[in-house]
């Protein structure tokens, strides 16, 4: 289908989460594909259903509360295509992050090659990378083996020699992965084979009996060269999560074949926003969830995925506090909270509570210290595959999506939160994802790309405004520049932005405006030190942000100044 | 919409069924509909520890296809440290031998290799009182009546004995004081342990396991590392046992348990739990069972907020989205909570925040 054919359908678009399983009606409204409403129950991955299907029947009953629109049969099936009664959808598309990250085992011929690209691949799906091995391992075979059936993986990679190149490493390798998953028994394993072409049915061949075994193109094809694979392996990641929870092979089906990892399709989506279609040619995707944080990012149609399935807010809670540290996570949080009282907090939600939600403002701190945590150190390790930028990212939009993030009560503490993990330098446009929909458009597109781009334009994102974050070596309170705004009704506002502060100019939804900034001394405004410029900026919910803090930003030791600090800013926002 | 929260149960006495599965594949020695104690062996099996990899034809000097008439070992006998398991004659008496490396187990001979596993046996108990009521091909599931407790935390042990309690009171914190002979090969109820060295003073009174009402997250490492079963019930930080909790130990004191500490896996469903074999009256308890819909008159305990550990009764449900302090909006359950005095006030709890106790 072109991207531009106009074929009116009624799209469903159903993702499965850890903690949520959300379904979305997209349909034809004034000649336009738009968003309609969603509907959303809490997922059935876990016991006692060990099925999907139980927590899509909650959401699709929610959904039909909404619309008055039936998605479901007298059998509770779904009813595809639309029927004389306008129930039901023409188009299913599923999205899957949801149950913990696949226990993969990691196989390749050297560390610097095939192995490598192997583990930039495992980085862009929901997989728990927990051994691997190579040529250069010291180990023998049969410690090889040892090693294998002690990991239980579940999704087995194996990659290695370029087309043409190595076999009889290949096959040892292939050997042993044979003999692991002889040994381990029980449910077969998946094999994604990603190797040398010439070998891709001997594998298949010495694999088959007891693994279920994927080929899909040489990762490595020349040396140097990493072929774009990620599609192959997330499909690959998806099917075997789907041998192992009940309903997920009835929705692939519902789905042409197509259950997509969620970050993968909110990839798709913001790969395209960046080539030119959109005003954004850097874009940051972070979505922090219960139990995985991804980040998307793309720059110019080149996408770089990337999974954490060790950081989230709810059941990944407890890595998420490891991987910031007691210390700095407290300094998100007002008052002087003692450090054992951090952690009860934090492995009582990661244990037993995690799917539950903030009563008072500080737990909904708490929580955002949670989400900052979790992104923060997801965008640490990210960094390093992106574009060089220097100490801080330069992007020009950032979308935040999960539920703490996206249904955070005040736009303006997402927009802090995006600020404070992210860190970005001079100009972005912060969104929110509140209904999920990047994703789910993401997937929408492979089959209907007018409906994903029509509603994309729809206002699927909330905006919440533009940022510009100031670099600076300024001390506390130290004028760092003047901004000028001259919205498109003409009017004109100027503020002066401090050192530690943040300044914010009133500029609506649908508004757009000229900011001009004049640096003092050798702040950055984005135009490098010291250089006055001007933008065009887009108003939101939240306004223009101006960010004097400084970066990296982390609000101070003293319990009495924090408080004082992060109550300025969140006036400053709003919230 | 009906919403389905997580349940934990104190259940004084509900019919309960288990599934007792083999670590690996092997043989099950019990029948359908036969009755087992909780020290009944229902399965062998062996765990491989680690391998060895022989090249039985290269060492031979032998075509694959023709290795047969070598072998001396088949798949699956056992062989000893030094035995072979092939052998090719050759001139002059001399011959070429293939031998294990180790004590083992013939796992696999494929394209002229075999593939040896150092075994070690290991033998499943039935670890419940009760009759069997199901067989896989690895696992059995035991059915049996009695009282039902589920924790949140375990150290992955289990153990069956004597329930006793070490704290007269549900928030009392256990110390040295209170490790009395007459602990001596029981499983210890205690409100909190507020120090790791405590742990080992139980293994050095004897005890055989420890229930815990909290713990501070701060003494989780050392409570992995005791050599004894550790479930913690309630949650971690300050503070012991919710009044029903205290009420079914100080109840089922004296009675044999089962005390499973293993690790709480959420996806694959195996929760920390005490299980205490009760005769049924007459006709079989309904059964304990998870995944039953929030509704008026059930019994829940609030997991976050202000009440956060409170129990009580659900008196009403929104419908709609209501606010919360912290600016969220969602459903609300209405709940007239327990409490000592025999009052009862209402709160208010987000759904996503109640449990069902059954």
């Amino acid at each position: 289908m072109a991207a531009n054919e106009y074929r009116p359908q009624t799209i469903l678009a159903i993702d499965f989460g850890t903690s949520s399983t959300r379904a979305a009606l997209i349909d034809v409204v004034e000649g336009q594909f738009r968003h309609v409403a969603s509907g959303q129950a809490p997922s059935t991955f876990n016991a006692p259903y060990f099925d999907v299907m139980e927590g899509l029947r909650n959401a699709l009953e929610d959904l039909t509360t909404v619309t008055g629109r039936r998605m479901l049969n007298d059998s509770a099936q779904l009813i595809t295509p639309v029927d004389q009664d306008g129930y039901g959808a023409d188009i299913i598309a599923a999205t899957v992050s949801g149950g913990p990250a696949l226990r993969t085992v990691l196989v390749g011929l050297l560390p610097e090659f095939s192995l490598g690209a192997a583990k930039v691949a495992a980085d862009s799906a929901y997989l728990n990378v927990v051994e691997t091995f190579s040529l250069n391992d010291r180990r023998t075979s049969q410690q090889q083996i040892d090693a294998l059936v002690a990991a239980r993986p579940e999704f087995i990679v194996l990659a290695g020699g370029r087309d043409g190149g190595a076999r009889e490493s290949i096959l040892r390798l292939a050997e042993t992965i044979g003999l692991g998953a002889y040994r381990l028994g029980g449910d077969k394993r998946h094999v994604l084979y990603v190797g040398n072409e010439a070998l891709k049915d001997r594998v298949t061949q010495m694999l088959k009996p007891i693994t279920t075994v994927t080929a899909a193109p040489n990762i490595q094809p020349t040396v140097g060269t990493i072929a774009p694979i990620m599609g192959d392996v997330g499909r690959a990641a998806a099917a075997a999560r789907a041998a192992q929870v009940a309903g997920l092979s009835d929705i692939t089906a519902y789905a042409q074949g197509r259950l997509i990892p969620t970050a993968q399709a909110a990839g798709t989506l913001i790969q395209f926003m960046s080539k030119g279609t959109t005003p954004w040619k850097r874009i940051l995707f972070a979505d922090v969830g219960s139990q995985s944080t991804a980040l998307a990012y793309a720059s110019q149609g080149d996408l770089v995925l990337n999974i954490r399935p060790d950081l989230g807010v709810g059941v990944s809670a407890e890595r998420t506090l490891e991987a910031e540290g007691v210390e700095a996570f407290g300094r998100w949080l007002p008052g002087e909270p003692a450090e054992d009282a951090i952690r009860d907090f934090v492995i009582y939600k990661s244990r037993v509570a995690a799917s539950t939600v903030p009563v008072t403002a500080d737990d909904l701190y708490a929580e955002l210290a949670l989400a900052r945590a979790a992104l923060r150190a997801a965008v640490r390790k990210a960094r390093g595959k992106w574009p060089r930028q220097g100490p801080s990212p330069r992007l020009d939009l950032i979308i935040g999506a999960g539920a703490t993030l996206g249904q955070a009560p005040h736009p303006g503490l997402a927009a802090m939160a995006l600020l404070d993990a992210v860190g970005p330098l001079g100009a972005t446009t912060l969104m929110l994802d509140r209904q999920h929909l990047t994703a789910a458009l993401g997937a929408v597109g492979y089959f209907n790309p007018l409906a994903a781009v029509q509603s994309l334009e729809g206002g699927a994102l909330l905006t919440l405004g533009t940022a510009v974050s100031i670099s600076h070596t300024a001390r506390a309170g130290d004028l760092l520049a003047s901004a000028k705004l001259v919205d498109d009704a003409g009017r004109e506002a100027v503020v002066e932005v401090h050192a530690g502060a943040i300044e914010v100019i009133a500029l609506g939804l649908g508004q757009t405006g000229k900011l001009t900034l004049k640096p003092k001394g050798r702040a950055d405004v984005g135009f490098g030190p010291g250089r006055t410029g001007t933008l065009k900026v887009i108003g939101g919910q939240v306004g223009l942000i101006l960010d004097g803090r400084g970066r990296p930003m982390l609000p101070p030791r003293d319990p009495a100044e924090r408080a004082e600090r992060l109550q300025q800013w969140m006036f400053a926002l709003g919230s | 919409m009906a919403y389905i929260p997580q349940t934990s149960h104190v259940t004084l006495l509900a019919t309960i069924r288990r599934r007792r599965a083999l670590p690996a594949p092997g043989e099950l020695v019990v029948s359908e509909g036969q009755r087992v104690s909780a020290g009944d062996l229902i399965g062998t099996c062996e765990i491989a520890e680690s391998h060895q990899l022989l090249d039985v034809a290269g060492k031979l000097g032998v075509k694959v296809a023709k290795l047969e008439p070598y072998l001396l070992k088949r798949e699956g006998d056992l062989v000893k440290k030094g035995e072979a398991i092939a052998r090719r004659k050759g001139l002059f008496g001399l011959a070429r031998t293939v031998t294990a490396g180790a004590d083992s187990r013939l796992v696999l001979y494929e394209e002229g290799k075999a593939l040896l596993a150092r075994v070690r046996a290991v033998e499943v108990r039935a670890g419940l009182s009760g009759r069997v009521v199901g067989l896989g091909e690895t696992s059995v599931n035991i059915e049996t009546t009695g009282a039902l407790l589920s924790g949140v935390w375990g150290n992955g042990k289990d153990v069956v004995s004597v329930l006793r309690l070490a704290t007269g009171e549900p928030n009392q914190v256990l110390h040295a004081g209170l490790l009395e002979p007459s602990l001596r090969g029981a499983i210890i109820a205690a409100g909190n342990l507020p120090d790791p060295s405590l742990f080992a003073g139980l293994v050095d009174v004897g005890a055989a396991g420890l229930i815990t009402g909290k713990l501070s997250a701060r003494l989780l490492d050392a409570a992995r590392a005791a050599t004894l079963p550790v479930m913690v019930v309630e949650g971690f930080g300050e503070g012991g046992f919710s009044l029903p909790v205290f009420q079914f130990l100080s109840g089922n004191s004296g009675r044999e348990m089962w005390l499973n500490a293993c690790v709480w896996d959420a996806f694959g469903g195996d929760r920390p739990e005490a299980i205490i074999p009760l005769p049924s009256p007459g006709s079989a308890p309904a059964q304990a069972l998870d995944g039953q819909p929030l509704e008026e008159g059930k019994r829940v305990r609030i997991l976050r907020g202000p009440e956060a550990g409170r129990i009580g009764r659900v008196t009403g449900l929104s419908d709609r989205a209501m606010p919360l302090p912290s600016g969220l909006r969602t459903r609300l359950a209405v709940i007239a909570l327990d409490d000592a005095h025999g009052h009862q006030p209402t709160v208010s709890a987000p759904l996503a925040n109640v449990e069902l106790v059954e």
